[in-house]
């Protein structure tokens, strides 16, 4: 693991960037991955780096996301202790969009496989990890966030998990790759069913929009495939919680404090809002920050709402955002801290904004020159992306079981695809998109599926979509020229 | 004023000098890329000019084009070959509303709007199959010459399936054929209509609309075109010299200025 949010530099991915890279033998290799020690040691010194101002993020809110990450990753090595200290708090890995603020308000520490993957792939190792799960009959075909992170489970570079929680929510492969793994390093698998029964939330275009207000839930629900059916979906689905809370609570001593809910609540409702706030900004033109700069923050949605670490995150990524677009002078500019991206025609080093792209679905994270070349050079800004959209309506701290329910269930990717076509129309008119790139991730059944009617629906606006195959974990087979016509033709036609 | 289009695919290299004023080609040159998508570029370059009989001192301006346009180190644009193949197409067959490309490493299937602009597009994924190369290694494993494919599908009297889209299974599958005492042209036959399906498939993604044009390497066999014709029930247009329409069309919009 590194840093998780390090912004792609290099020009190619792939297996023989990583053997290049990594000339250290593999015992100390792996021995240093992972020890606590490291993670505590490289968090120092990108605070060090970022109160010095030498940080090599152009952005302090992502150094402190990587700061975050490496604190939450050296914790689950320290099973629970950073460097030795405190009190030993079990490790639960959390698929994607399994509830992070219901283990933090246990006391308990969350890993995401998914995220660790990421990071694996920014570092280049992902190559070296995917082989591993290949020869323990992982087939090619699944996605290559869970072959990646099962390669680096089996192979004893992941933190030992105590219990492992996914949901069935959006991703079909997570549930069994996490049984798979339970079984394999003898943890404890827990399951949150989702029901296929969606409603509510600002993820649904019929009520709301994601500038913020909360949207009429109820109304939602009367609407959205029959409100009965509804209500009784958000009941299954926060007695699942509970009983989850309490499950793990028994398993692991914990007490369920309904204030300390109530707290993780209250945190994450703090960093929607300013999540929101960043949103609202990125509408302005030019767009005062690049995609390739604020991306990587889906790692802090997947890990770490409910934290007060995330609110200071998003708060600092609104305030420079802010700054950025009043053309403060303190505003820090630019591609990964060097030079200025143009705000206006010219001003910078890179191209003026021309184009304005909405990105779906993940992005690729070995190192590529992908972004560098189409924000910075050709002026095509991916103004906003898929999982930056608040989807759901603030929590109630006093019924967190319930609104967190409710969270899962109006996530616009879950249920039926209109919804999601909604939420794309919706950014189109909202962030001033002028074409759509959908990064078909290899092995993502539930991203891809629906693509042709995303296409069919983009077209009847006159919105041209590029549907771009790839893997944003595995760059084994990735070629830059072949990704590049295709962006590049796209832009030409725009 | 003299403008050119430099095309660097991944098999061969095409250049076309044009007349700006009066919109008239003066000449082209097509060479194998070879090892150096940079030296072929300029003597791609260097010889149509030859051809031309103008001094390559002259060309005014230079877009270049293709898998290799980033190593053409005198170009004055780079621009990708979805667009150029749709400007040359256009250009030379101004009803042209889909083109259909087959080059060397890919095929695309480009959709233009009336005014000529590009409206959609699809490239084949990282494969050989429905390519050239594809058809070029069938044609070293039947021992036939490339060029010779398409004349003699057309003798062809049965229609053979082969089903394997993969180039290096397909490979075993002519062998095996070959074994089986089959003729060479029922074979080639199915190597076209294998191609075809394949191509047809991405024509019908972007939503196929008349007229048709058909540009690359690949457009100079007979038997593909007519596997195609027949595949997608309609009548496809050729240049005549279909390897040179992404440099042409590159010339073109060099000569925009
Ligand atoms: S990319 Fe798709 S398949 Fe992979 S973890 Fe995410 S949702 Fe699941």
């Amino acid at each position: 693991m590194g840093e998780p949010m390090a912004e792609p530099g290099g020009k190619r991915g792939g297996r023989r960037k990583c053997e290049e890279r990594w000339k250290l033998p593999e015992r100390a290799f792996r021995r240093a991955a992972t020890s606590a020690l490291t993670y505590e040691v490289m968090r120092w010194g990108l605070a060090l780096r970022r109160v010095f101002g030498l940080s090599r993020h152009s952005l302090e809110a992502a150094s402190l996301l990587a700061e975050f990450g490496l604190g939450q990753v050296g914790m689950a090595f320290g099973r629970g202790r950073v460097s030795g200290l405190g009190r030993r708090r079990p490790v639960i890995w959390t698929s994607a969009f399994a509830p992070t603020e219901l283990l933090y308000a246990l006391d308990l520490v969350p890993f995401s496989p998914e995220i660790a993957s990421a990071a694996i792939a920014s570092i280049g190792l992902s190559g070296k990890m995917l082989n591993i799960a290949e020869d323990h009959w992982y087939a090619r075909d699944s996605c290559s966030f869970h072959r990646c992170a099962a390669g680096a489970a089996l192979e004893g570079y992941l933190p030992r998990p105590d219990a492992l929680v996914a949901a069935s929510h959006l991703c079909d492969g997570a549930p069994k790759l996490f049984g798979n793994l339970a079984r394999a390093l003898g943890a404890e698998f827990y399951l949150i069913d989702t029901p296929w029964v969606t409603g509510g939330g600002a993820g649904d275009a019929r009520d709301t929009r994601d500038a913020g207000h909360a949207g009429d839930a109820e109304g939602a629900e009367d609407t959205e495939d029959g409100g009965g059916a509804f209500r009784d979906a958000l009941e299954y689905y926060a007695r699942q919680l509970e009983a989850l809370a309490y499950a793990l609570a028994h398993r692991f001593n914990r007490r369920v404090d309904m204030s300390r809910f109530a707290r993780a609540i209250e945190f994450s409702n703090e960093a929607r809002h300013y999540a929101i706030e960043v949103n609202k900004l990125k509408k302005r033109k030019p767009c005062p920050v690049l995609g390739a700069e604020v991306l990587g923050f889906v790692a802090a949605l997947f890990w770490g709402f409910g934290t007060r670490d995330v609110v200071r995150i998003y708060k600092r990524l609104y305030e420079e955002v802010l700054a950025r677009a009043e053309g403060r002078a303190e505003a820090r500019q630019g591609w990964a801290g060097k030079g200025r991206i143009a705000q206006g025609d010219g001003d910078g080093e890179g191209a003026p904004e021309r184009h304005r792209l909405l990105w779906m679905h993940l992005k690729p994270f070995y190192p590529n020159g992908l972004w560098r070349k189409m924000e910075v050079e050709l002026g095509a800004r991916i103004v906003f992306d898929e999982f930056s959209r608040i989807y759901w309506d603030e929590m109630d701290p006093e019924r967190p079981f319930e609104s967190l329910a409710r969270k899962a269930l109006s996530h616009f990717g879950y249920g039926r695809i209109e919804r999601r076509i909604d939420a794309a129309l919706q950014a189109v008119d909202e962030y001033s998109i002028d074409g759509v790139i959908h990064f078909s991730h290899w092995g993502c059944r539930q991203a891809t599926g629906g693509v042709w009617a995303i296409k069919e629906a983009l077209k009847a606006r006159g919105i041209p979509m590029l549907v771009l195959d790839g893997d944003c974990v595995d760059g084994r087979n990735y070629s830059e020229g072949q990704v590049m016509t295709r962006i590049e033709g796209f832009l030409e036609m725009l | 004023m003299i403008a050119a289009g430099v095309d660097i695919g991944s098999l061969s290299a095409k250049a076309v000098l044009l007349n700006v004023d009066r919109g008239q080609i003066l000449g082209y040159s097509i060479m194998p890329t070879g090892a150096s998508s940079r030296d072929v570029a300029e003597r791609v370059l260097a010889e149509a000019a030859r051809r031309a009989g103008v001094d390559v001192g002259k060309v005014g301006r230079v877009v270049a084009t293709g898998y290799g346009r980033i190593a053409v180190p005198f170009a004055d644009r780079k621009v990708t070959e979805i667009t150029c193949h749709a400007r040359g197409a256009y250009h030379l067959f101004p009803r042209t509303r889909t083109v259909i490309d087959i080059g060397g490493q890919d095929s695309k299937v480009i959709r233009i709007g009336k005014d000529g602009r590009v409206v959609d597009f699809v490239m084949n994924d990282k494969c050989a199959a429905g390519t050239g190369r594809f058809l070029e290694v069938m044609a070293r494993a039947l021992e036939v010459n490339l060029e010779d494919m398409g004349r003699l599908s057309g003798l062809a009297r049965e229609r053979l399936a082969i089903s394997s889209m993969c180039t290096v299974f397909a490979e075993s599958e002519v062998i095996s054929l070959i074994a089986e005492g089959r003729p060479k042209e029922d074979i080639i036959r199915g190597l076209h209509d294998a191609v075809s399906e394949r191509v047809a498939g991405m024509a019908e993604r972007v939503g196929l609309e008349d007229s048709i044009t058909m540009t690359g390497g690949v457009a100079k066999n007979d038997g593909v075109v007519r596997s195609l014709e027949e595949r997608l029930g309609v009548k496809i247009s050729r240049p005549e010299e279909p390897q040179i329409v992404g440099a042409l069309g590159a010339a073109l919009i060099a000569a925009d200025g």
